[in-house]
């Protein structure tokens, strides 16, 4: 399995666990359905983050990567979608 | 009507969404976006759209932050000029250099379903435009039937409703990127919610 798939599968497994139902991509997981879910559900952006930071956290553990700092870098800088 | 009614959904799967730059966005916020639900207010028309992208991924795409899909000229007007032009209000995309790009259009329905669902419901209604704000998994389906003189709806996942009698009659061309999904029109729904509007 590739990093990009491991992580794409522990993240899947991290948003499960904080109850978040949806896919990352794929049937029911398009950019479409995640931004209609994150307005729906006031204050899921947060638990998204979180599950993302831990996925990310892991990898990097695993791997020496630096994706929490990227992941960090963008939360900082704005460049996501803020929802309530 | 019957329940035996079908429209066809057009949704993009993009995972790549573009961007308003930062003064097209300070300038949505101060006009026609509803910060409450991050869509356009309701009674907005036409909207220009400046983003950051050069390439957006069509054929249909969406502008993440203020709820305002997107699509290319050559696959939207596949469901005809004067239907689209009856039902949908277009504007012009403009890129980060400020060139227009061509072949992107945002649009708007004149009328906007809501697509329902049957399991992970959730539903919100926004405090600064009353808007109902909908989340649900599961079968989708409509509620209650669509207004029959009105052909292309714009949908709240950013896609196009079409009935099914009409794109029947069309040559649609397929794309990887966008799903079609029948929809059928309930007499009662599955989510146990009123009518709902956005």
């Amino acid at each position: 399995m590739t990093r990009f798939a491991e992580y794409h599968r522990l993240l899947r497994a991290n948003l499960r666990k904080a109850g978040l139902p949806l896919n990352v991509g794929g049937r029911g997981g398009s950019t479409a359905d995640w931004l209609r879910y994150l307005n729906a559900n006031p204050g899921a952006q947060s638990r998204a983050f979180d599950a993302v930071l831990d996925t990310s956290r892991a990898i990097d553990a695993k791997y020496g990567t630096s994706i929490t700092q990227d992941v960090w870098r963008s939360i900082v800088e704005g460049r996501f979608t803020g929802y309530p | 009507m019957s329940d035996s009614v079908y429209y066809i959904h057009f949704k993009s799967k993009t995972m790549n969404p573009c961007f308003l730059t930062d003064n097209a966005y300070r300038e949505a916020t101060s006009t026609w976006l509803c910060r409450g639900c991050v869509r356009p207010k309701h009674d907005t028309q036409r909207i220009d759209a400046h983003i950051q992208d050069r390439e957006p991924e069509g054929p249909l795409n969406l502008v993440s932050g203020c709820g305002l899909p997107l699509a290319q000229k050559s696959f939207l007007f596949a469901f005809g000029q004067e239907r689209i032009e009856r039902d949908l209000y277009l504007g012009q995309v403009f890129g980060p250099d400020g060139s227009r790009l061509d072949d992107w259009v945002t649009f708007r329905g004149k009328q906007r379903l809501i697509v329902r669902g049957t399991k992970n419901v959730s539903h919100r209604v926004c405090a600064d435009c009353g808007r109902d704000v909908y989340f649900a998994m599961g079968t989708r389906y409509l509620y209650p039937a669509p207004p029959s003189d009105v052909e292309l709806f714009e949908s709240d996942l950013f896609g196009l409703i079409v009935l099914e009698s009409v794109v029947s009659e069309l040559e649609i061309p397929r794309h990887a990127r966008v799903v079609r999904e029948r929809l059928r029109v309930l007499k009662e729904p599955k989510d146990g919610l009123p009518p709902l509007s956005f």
